[in-house]
């Protein structure tokens, strides 16, 4: 057998791309340099290519699909022709079938809609307190995206990928900005769903493990359940623990002896003094008992229906505070139909929206008043919307990956402003329209990311969030 | 291997140099990646090979000759403790127990290794081992991550693999079964039953099964299967070819239709909103067969009492003897199920279009089934119009002209022994992979590993004999130290290189300690047989972790935490982390913390406590500065029970416990 690497020509760019000469290659060899081999160097805080306009993000996830002519995307059209049947290219007809122009039931809106704040973006009675805060809200119209039933559209919104096993947006980002504070890990999923993709959705895949998300808690468990796992147990005696931790350090010492010159002894070594310190600053972070009256009142917490969700942002909030990149609070439950996944019964999303509402409306206050809207990015949004007409001539509405709505706030983006617009009944984007691939170009880009050079090589060839698609939408940023 | 620092190895260099070269327009010479390395026929062919005598010493003989190459001296023999130790793990996946470590110590003969070499390989505990390094590159799990849902009957295959490897079952015999399955000859019922229960190998991808366009699905499904075909069997990113030729290796678009051409002749999925996989009751033997017909018998009885007590109007059922008769009914359904196998369907010869940018549709020309051009050195396989042509694809892949297959085999068994291969990037041996170390002996092995049958425990035999295999660690030798120093990635082989345990063998060997590791576990996951649903599943199981069920929602923390494979991907090398959870698991996980109460109090009767411990957990007595320390912790201590316990434990967080040596 002959070796040798093979030598027909290739373009330049093939050429960097195989030397590795993309950004995320050499993010990674700085990394490698600047720490232990699997270690913190990993997670060191790094530098971006762009400004970054926001340091941090918040990922409010309102699993299952609110509806868009219900909240935010006001057709006045649907009361005018509420009953009357109408052709539509229904996605799922389309996939199912290959039928294209089906014959559906309009449905209007059960909830009034109105102006607000200085902007007078219209909103639904259901979100009366988000309504309060319009004016910081940029609300994208033109939403589409891929994957007419939850999973692969799930997978979609979290991975860019259907089908392919990917990384998750926030491994991405932990990938590219690490961590702030290396207690801590860089992205960080609270309560999320194990159905639709489950881990894959805050899984890592080929990036390294490191930037897994850590998931703390599960959808559908009690609260006290959202905790960083093998932690010490409350009822262990402290003066036990130092006792076990100083023995460990010495035998380890013992058998480092020899051995200090190995990096991989090293990285080990630290990953227990780094894991000591977590174990005593982790716990206090999300000990919501350290806030005021009047903070937790903000979020609705302690109150029936505004709880569960209202302790789920205060702690995004906390974590956030305390350097974590990348959090994402889930809306959701394990079920294949999740809570915002009304195909029947619709006046059912007042329950999911009063769920919400209040604790969204109270993070954006309290983000707006420590400061931290300057410099972090908060995201709502599902994995697709609803139809505008009735499912099977029902009392509900099915899923539409064609055209919806999500918003962002704060670091980097246009307060006030509504971008994108669906067709006169809300069913398909059409203007402005914003792919889920250059969303996340987008977010990538307030975070100082470039989604082009942000790389990661496997198999082979370099990877990216956007595969090769993507386009940030410019007339978003401030 | 430090992440990140592989994409400079030399031999990367070197290959990116030669891209610059060629992507300036300075290249001189044939061109084409078809003269990739990976394609070339083994030399020498395997019916010119002239016995080279013992495939350990070559082994030795090409080593020493690469590592003199580069000037690295060769480290002298581990110490046998350690020896003893290492052969343990990488055989069977646990370390020796005391006494085991005992008798190698006692055993002075000059055959006291060969021996416990050739014990190890025939213990049932090899092929436990082993079988999971195979579960890892076919993806193995026992759920779907949608809706967790589960596959009930996917411990079959795993019992197949693991039966396989302990039997020593020819490897090209293993992969034409798991390609072929049912469509190989017949034999025995015991034949039909492994052909089909083997092919269930298609069916474990972790599919989207509620996409709703279903013929997307399948060509998803058919993507993956692919996917795991090319980078298992051949090392080859054949994927790529969906939707374009491939942009660096010789795979065109064509290639890639002409074997999903096959793919499609056969049928995984079941198709529903959220579609279901194949299941096929397994042949049975005639005497087997009427006992399941009398099952099915008696559960019709049970069924016509039910449906009479509830028409009976005169006499109506109370509520007790009405729950007596639907139980009874259950319970004779449940054991009237026959044994199925989560196997494809045959649907019969199919040819797929070229569909441009992988669309269905927007369909090109149609392709002949076909194989790998590439690799091709014989005649393309004749495709029957019978069937989907499964057999002929799998009697390519062993075919002793297909270079591919046995040198991807041989570099993952030296990556399973070594650590790593010697063509590091195990799943790709494109042209974006990396080079081999040794091409020579790469050949050789596989031309050997033909030759003798394609026998996987002769050659992890010769592999673990050779002298590369028993080969010091310890950085205190000199040469391990220069080795260190000079070739961190160890990829010349001077001494042995040190790697973290894998999360199985981390978790067996802390039950093993703990005393109460379960032998045997073959059959049935420990799972509820109606569990709709991976979804926060926990077990308490104390099998080994090969026969804890693999739940792609439900991972073991103490499993994925030590980076287990990720049930969903093929993973020729898994990752290699040290991360704070970790470091957290060890030193909080109840788990943790129960096995080292228990250890403790196996010892505790011990003439030498602390001797006793080491034993049990390090396989190897105390270093000086351990014992002082332990005397030391263990005075100072009221309760000697707790002050064992806490040793113990501390002893599963020490350096040397989460590693191979």
């Amino acid at each position: 057998m002959n070796v040798r690497a093979n030598s027909h020509p290739i373009s330049r760019r093939q050429a960097l791309a195989r030397l590795g000469c993309g950004f995320g290659s050499l993010a990674f060899a700085a990394m490698a340099a600047s720490g232990s081999p699997a270690g913190p160097g990993l997670l060191s805080p790094r530098p971006t290519l762009l400004r970054a306009r926001a340091k941090r993000m918040i990922f409010l996830f309102m699993q299952g699909g609110p509806s868009q002519v219900d909240t935010f995307d006001y057709k006045p059209a649907l009361d005018r022709l509420d009953g009357k049947r109408h052709s539509f290219d229904d996605a799922r007809s389309i996939a199912k079938t290959g039928a294209w122009g089906t014959e559906q039931r309009i449905l209007r809106s059960p909830w009034a809609f109105a102006r607000h704040g200085q902007c007078g973006q219209w909103v639904s009675d259901l979100f009366p307190h988000t309504a309060r805060h319009v004016d910081r809200l940029c609300l994208l119209h033109g939403m589409h995206t891929e994957g007419v039933a939850h999973g692969p559209a799930t997978l979609f919104l979290h991975c860019g990928s259907t089908n392919f096993v990917r990384p998750s947006i926030g491994s991405w980002v932990s990938y590219g900005l690490g961590t702030e504070n290396e207690n801590l890990p860089a992205f960080v999923s609270l309560a999320p769903s194990l159905g639709n993709g489950g881990p894959r959705n805050w899984g890592s895949a080929f990036l390294p493990p490191v930037h897994q998300g850590t998931a703390l808690g599960s959808a559908g468990r009690p609260p006290a359940d959202i905790t960083f796992r093998s932690l010490p147990s409350p009822g262990a005696d402290p003066a036990a623990r130092q006792r076990h931790f100083d023995l460990l350090r010495s035998l380890n010492a013992e058998q480092a002896r020899n051995a200090a010159a190995d990096p991989a002894v090293e990285a080990a070594l630290h990953s227990y003094e780094l894991a000591w310190r977590m174990q005593s600053h982790a716990p206090a972070i999300l000990d919501l008992s350290q806030e005021s009256a009047d903070t937790l009142a903000l979020y609705g917490i302690g109150e029936k229906g505004t709880d569960e969700f209202g302790r789920q942002c205060l702690a995004a909030r906390r974590l956030c505070e305390s350097g974590v990149r990348f959090v994402q609070v889930t809306y959701g439950d394990n079920t294949a139909n999740p809570r915002w996944d009304q195909h029947s019964d619709l006046p059912k999303h007042a329950i999911h929206a009063q769920a919400t509402d209040k604790p969204v409306a109270g993070l954006l206050e309290d983000l707006a008043r420590r400061g931290l809207l300057d410099d972090t990015l908060v995201w709502w949004g599902a994995e697709f919307g609803r139809t505008p007409y009735a499912q099977d001539n029902g009392t509900g509405r099915d899923h539409n990956p064609g055209g919806f709505t999500t918003w962002l706030a704060g670091a980097g983006v246009r307060p006030g402003i509504a971008y994108g617009a669906t067709d006169e009944l809300g069913h398909l984007a059409v203007d402005g329209r914003v792919h889920m691939h250059d969303l996340h170009a987008t977010l990538l880009h307030l975070l100082g990311l470039d989604h082009e050079l942000l790389t990661f090589r496997h198999e082979g060839r370099e990877h990216r969030l956007t595969d090769v698609h993507g386009d940030v939408v410019r007339s978003i940023l401030a | 291997m430090p992440l990140g620092t592989r994409h400079w190895t030399p031999a990367c260099l070197r290959a990116a140099v030669l891209c610059l070269v060629a992507g300036l327009g300075f290249a001189a010479g044939p061109s084409g990646a078809e003269a990739h390395w990976a394609y070339a026929p083994l030399t020498p062919s395997v019916e010119h090979r002239t016995p080279n005598g013992n495939l350990s010493a070559r082994i030795d003989h090409h080593l020493r000759e690469a590592a003199t190459r580069h000037n690295l001296r060769l480290a002298g023999p581990a110490d046998r403790t350690t020896l003893c130790r290492r052969l343990h793990i990488v055989l069977t996946g646990l370390p020796p127990t005391p006494e085991e470590l005992h008798a190698f110590l006692q055993d002075d003969s000059p055959t006291a290794y060969e021996a416990r070499v050739d014990r190890l390989l025939a213990s049932p505990a090899f092929g436990e081992r082993w079988a999971r390094h195979w579960l890892d590159v076919v993806r193995y799990a026992d759920s779907v991550t949608l809706r967790g849902l589960v596959f009930h009957e996917a411990w079959r295959y795993r019992d197949y693999v693991i039966d396989t490897l302990n039997r020593d079952r020819p490897v090209d015999a293993f992969i034409r079964e798991q390609v072929a399955g049912a469509l190989l000859p017949g034999g025995s019922v015991e034949d039909q039953q492994r052909h089909l229960v083997a092919s269930t190998f298609w069916v474990l991808g972790d599919a989207n099964l509620e996409e709703q366009d279903k013929r997307q699905l399948e060509l998803d499904v058919i993507d993956e299967q692919l996917d795991v075909l090319g980078k298992a069997f051949l090392g080859q990113t054949i994927a790529c070819a969906r939707c374009h030729d491939h942009k660096f290796d010789p795979i065109p678009a064509r290639d890639y239709h002409a074997l999903a051409g096959i793919l499609s002749g056969v049928r995984t999925l079941v198709h529903e909103n959220v579609s279901g996989w194949t299941e096929i009751p397994l042949p049975v033997s005639e005497a087997e067969e009427q006992r399941w017909a009398e099952a099915e018998a008696r559960s019709k009885k049970a069924e016509a009492a039910l449906k009479a007590a509830k028409a009976n109007t005169n006499a109506p059922p109370s509520k007790p003897e009405l729950r007596a008769l639907e139980s009874r009914l259950a319970e004779t359904r449940r054991a009237a199920r026959r044994p199925h196998a989560m196997a494809p369907v045959e649907i019969g010869a199919t040819n797929l279009p070229v569909l441009r940018r992988g669309n269905w549709k927007t369909p090109g020309d149609v392709v002949q089934r076909g194989v790998l051009t590439v690799a091709s050195r014989t005649p393309a396989p004749a495709f029957p119009t019978r069937d989907s042509g499964r057999l002929q694809l799998a009697d390519w892949l062993v075919d002793p002209c297909n270079p591919m297959t046995a040198r991807v085999f041989v570099n993952r068994a030296w990556h399973w022994v070594f650590g790593a291969g010697l063509v590091r990037s195990t799943d790709n041996f494109g042209t974006t992979g990396d080079l081999p170390s040794h091409p020579e002996l790469l050949d050789e092995l596989a031309v050997a590993f033909v030759h003798d049958g394609w026998s996987l425990k002769r050659l992890v035999r010769s592999l673990v004999l050779s002298e590369a295999f028993q080969r010091s660690s310890d950085p205190i030798a000199p040469a391990v130290a220069a080795s260190l120093a000079q070739d961190a990635a160890n990829q010349w082989l001077a001494r042995f290189a040190r790697r973290p345990i894998e999360a199985e063998v981390l978790r067996d060997t802390l039950l093993r300690a703990g005393g109460g590791i379960d032998s045997g576990g073959m059959g049935e996951a420990p799972m509820p047989a109606t569990l709709a649903a991976d979804f926060d599943f926990h077990s308490d199981s104390q099998r080994r972790s090969i026969f804890l069920p693999v739940f792609r929602n439900a991972r073991p923390e103490g499993l994925s935490v030590f980076d287990m494979a990720d049930p969903s991907r093929v993973t020729g090398s898994r990752e290699r982390s040290t991360v704070a959870p970790q470091a957290l698991y060890l030193l909080n996980n109840p788990f943790v913390q129960e096995q080292a109460r228990a250890a403790a109090k196996a010892v505790s009767d011990a003439p030498d406590p602390v001797l006793a411990l080491w034993l049990r957990t390090l396989a190897r007595p105390p270093h000086p500065g351990e014992r002082s320390r332990a005397e030391q912790h263990l005075l100072a201590s009221e309760s000697k029970p707790q002050a064992l316990a806490e040793l113990a434990h501390a002893l599963f967080g020490t350096l040397d416990f989460r590693t191979l040596h």
